[in-house]
Formats: structure tokens, C-alpha cells, sequence
């Protein structure tokens, strides 16, 4: 590698600028000697057919606008593990959640092996705490094995907590019940729930 | 090429008025030392988890628990839970 040594590049044709293929920077990095002019809402970060790769921030981004409300800070994948407390046992405790921002997306499938002292109502260990405003209506697709005359089932996660009430109706036409003792050896239920947390 | 994995509490986080114990779980794969995979679980402590429970804890959440978890907020937190139903 060869080192032209010079004190300033100035370009050939007024207005055209100076083409430069690949550069490396090195020791004390760029020092800009004037402002740097940006220009508000013209620029795009990347093309459809230039793409940039994989984008790390130690911050979030502000999206669709400047204020704290347009503020996406946190995106997140993992598992969790429903139960039901005490020392129940199981065959099967799938948890897996997506948290984007402050909202919380949480599916599950558990199966009872043996309910123990575990709650006949309640599901618990939810992955992130809800926020203590107003509770966050889940949805269960599937359930077998439950103790009632179940027509419908749903539950909801309680504020301020990791644990969600059960609801459901056990009658034709009858009204829906508020923690609804429905769990047993056996029991299996499948769902989910989006709700926002702190 | 040498897989190794180790399995980490690499955020904890103390949230909301009743001091829910926010933990993350990482298990981290490392290929000869350097990351190339880390997939996340996670639990909360709430003020009303039993002794028993605890102890399964590790050292530095039991240790936050113990701090955090007063007779106070223990109290409130149940209070909280028996008026929540809809």
C-alpha cells in the first residue's frame, strides 16, 4: 500500500464534488473544520436496493414522529413458563412472548399433570409485569380436562401482576363467572394475551 | 470449533408499585469464546411468593426480595390482588 501524502482534495468542477472509492479512517478519526448542514425530513437511511444490514442501538428510534409517544426502545423475544402455583406438576409448560416497546404479546399451552395446591382459577408467571391501569383481556383457543361444564373460557391478567383470572361461562345462556375454579389433574389450556407493561 | 454455553440472570429489574422482581435469563452459546447465540427466558418474583419458591431463587434475587419485598408492600400487594377481580 503506497501513502499520497496531501493537504486538501478540492473538486475539479464546481458542484461535483469529490468521488472517493472506499475510505479508511484511521487514528484521530474526521475532523470537520465546518458545520455539517443536514437538511429536516430529506434524507433516506439506506434504499430498497441498498439496503444496510443488521442496525444495533444502545437507544431506540423515534418512528412516525419526534415526541416521547414515537419513542421505540425495546424489542425482545424469549420464553416463560405458565403454572398455576403451589406444587402442581406437568406434562407441558410452553411459554413464548415478543415484547416491542411496552407492549407485551404472550402465548402459552400448559398441561396439568397433577393440580397439587396449584390454583383452580389463575394462571401465573407471566413475563412481564402489567401495568397497573386497567387489566388486559386475554383469549384461550383450546381447552380439555377442565373440572366444569365449560362453555366458553377466557382470562384476564391482573393489574400491577404476572397473573391472570380465569373467566367463563358454565351454562348455556348463563352469565360469565370471575375466577372460574376450572382447573384439575389433567386440565390443558392454549392462549394468549397482549398487554402493556411498565 | 469448541461449542460452549453458560446460562446467565444478565438483567434484573425492580418494576411497578409493588416491586415486581423482573428477571431475564440468558443462555448464552459461545463458539472457541466469541457469542454467537443468545436466546432469553423469563420470570418475575412478586412480594407473594412463597418461602419455599424463594429459595429456588438465586442468591442476588433473593437477595433483592428480601430488600424490597417488605411487610409493607407484602401487604399492599395482597390487598391489591383481592380487589381485582372484574
Amino acid at each position: 500500500m503506497s501513502t499520497l501524502t496531501v493537504g486538501t482534495i478540492s473538486e475539479k468542477v464546481s458542484g461535483a464534488g469529490v468521488a472517493v472509492d472506499g475510505v479508511t479512517l484511521k487514528d484521530g478519526g474526521a475532523n470537520f473544520t465546518s458545520a455539517i448542514t443536514a437538511t429536516d425530513n430529506t434524507v433516506d437511511l439506506g434504499a430498497s436496493s441498498t439496503r444496510f444490514k443488521d442496525l444495533y442501538l444502545s437507544g431506540g428510534a423515534y418512528l412516525g414522529g419526534t415526541g416521547s409517544a414515537n419513542y421505540l426502545d425495546d424489542y425482545e423475544e424469549g420464553t416463560w413458563t405458565p403454572n398455576v402455583g403451589g406444587n402442581a406438576t406437568y406434562t407441558a409448560q410452553l411459554g413464548r412472548y415478543t415484547k416491542i416497546g411496552n407492549h407485551v404479546l404472550a402465548q402459552f399451552d400448559m398441561t396439568i399433570n397433577v393440580l397439587g395446591t396449584g390454583s383452580t382459577g389463575a394462571i401465573s408467571g407471566f413475563p412481564f409485569t402489567h401495568e397497573n391501569i386497567m387489566v388486559a383481556s386475554g383469549s384461550i383457543s383450546y381447552f380439555s380436562g377442565v373440572s366444569s361444564n365449560v362453555y366458553y373460557l377466557s382470562f384476564y391478567v391482573i393489574n400491577g401482576s404476572t397473573d391472570a383470572y380465569l373467566t367463563g361461562i358454565t351454562s348455556a345462556g348463563g352469565t360469565i363467572s370471575n375466577i372460574l375454579a376450572t382447573f384439575q389433574n389433567g386440565a390443558r389450556v392454549n392462549g394468549m394475551v397482549s398487554y402493556r407493561t411498565t | 470449533m469448541a461449542l460452549t454455553e453458560e446460562t446467565i440472570q444478565d438483567k434484573i429489574e425492580i418494576v411497578g408499585d409493588y416491586k415486581m422482581v423482573q428477571v431475564r435469563t440468558a443462555r448464552v452459546i459461545y463458539d472457541s469464546g466469541t457469542e454467537i447465540s443468545r436466546s432469553f427466558s423469563r420470570h418475575v418474583v412478586a412480594p407473594n411468593i412463597s418461602a419455599d419458591d424463594l429459595a429456588n431463587e438465586s442468591t442476588e434475587v433473593q437477595a433483592i426480595c428480601n430488600a424490597v419485598h417488605t411487610d409493607a408492600i407484602k401487604t399492599a400487594y395482597a390487598t391489591h390482588l383481592a380487589s381485582q377481580e372484574i
